[in-house]
């Protein structure tokens, strides 16, 4: 196994462990807990999901230092980054829109993180599909653009 | 080609929900481990268990039970896993007459599907009771998962 393979099992199990944490008790473990009697037990079982800080910016520096550390593998350097050389091929162009997404995601983290936000969840939850559905086309499908 | 990558979509986020489930649990049980007695802490888990699924947004009698969500996406990673296989050309006659095993892939293969029944055991016997240390070996069969899809697909 080469770093490559490590790297994209690293990145992996960030994206798995961050959106299944996300998902799991934004529309399961939420709404169940708080019908719980007393009302005490339930909001104690949902501060712990918070233990530790939660996963968001763990999981988002994991997945930036395997992200950068994979498109160099590819071939995707800081130049042609810079340069706006990668957003010529449609490869680039999916790839700019994906982490155009993730941006969004981190300002998310930055500026709601773990307050309440009913409806902005949602909308970060969407982002988050979207950035899967984004990333299964460029590994799976590169010729599809 | 779009019902094959439609397939690998449905198994991801499949997985996310996946993890999701066993990382609630994992999250859930040490501390609840340390905070209550046995018996309390089995009563608890059983009413956690027995909470039902989405509630408001569906009638009762169609809802799922906590302990039932986490068949749902393992249901989903067999079926969308059988029509990958598939499309990669793996078919039941290449896996009866273990023409399948004797490749790298094949063995590999297998392995992930050993952790998948171990983990499917698992959920069906003896996890989501007080025993933290279950949960956390469910978690590493999960991720030793996750490693050899890896190797299967790169």
């Amino acid at each position: 196994m080469n770093w490559y393979k490590l790297c994209v099992m690293v990145h992996l199990l960030a994206v798995f462990f961050w959106l299944g944490h996300m998902f799991f008790w934004s529309l399961v473990v939420g709404p169940i807990t708080k019908r719980f009697e007393p009302p005490e037990l339930g909001r104690a079982i949902r501060q712990m999901s918070l233990r530790g800080g939660g996963l968001g910016w763990p999981a988002l520096f994991v997945l930036a230092f395997t992200g950068v550390l994979m498109l160099s593998y590819r071939g995707v350097t800081l130049q042609t980054f810079l340069s706006g050389e990668l957003f010529v091929s449609p490869f680039g162009r999916v790839l700019g829109i994906k982490l155009l997404l993730v941006v969004l995601m981190c300002l998310y983290q930055l500026f709601v993180g773990h307050r309440s936000a009913p409806h902005l969840v949602f909308v970060n939850m969407m982002v988050a599909l979207m950035i899967v559905a984004l990333s299964i086309l460029l590994v799976r499908a590169p010729n599809i653009f | 080609m779009t019902a094959y990558l439609l397939a690998v979509y449905i198994h991801v986020l499949a997985t996310i929900l996946w993890i999701g489930y066993v990382l609630f649990w994992a999250i859930l049980i040490g501390p609840l481990a340390r905070q209550f007695k046995k018996p309390e802490l089995a009563q608890l888990l059983k009413r956690l268990n027995e909470s039902s699924w989405p509630p408001g947004l569906v009638p009762p009698p169609y809802r799922l039970k906590l302990s039932g969500l986490g068949w749902v996406p393992l249901a989903v990673l067999i079926i969308t896993g059988v029509f990958i296989l598939h499309y990669r050309g793996i078919t039941l006659h290449f896996v009866v007459s273990g023409g399948l095993f004797l490749s790298h892939f094949g063995q590999l293969l297998i392995a992930k599907l050993v952790c998948l029944g171990g983990l499917a055991i698992g959920q069906l016997l003896i996890t989501y009771r007080p025993s933290p240390r279950l949960i956390y070996l469910e978690l590493l069969t999960t991720i030793s998962i996750v490693a050899l899809s890896v190797l299967l697909v790169r």
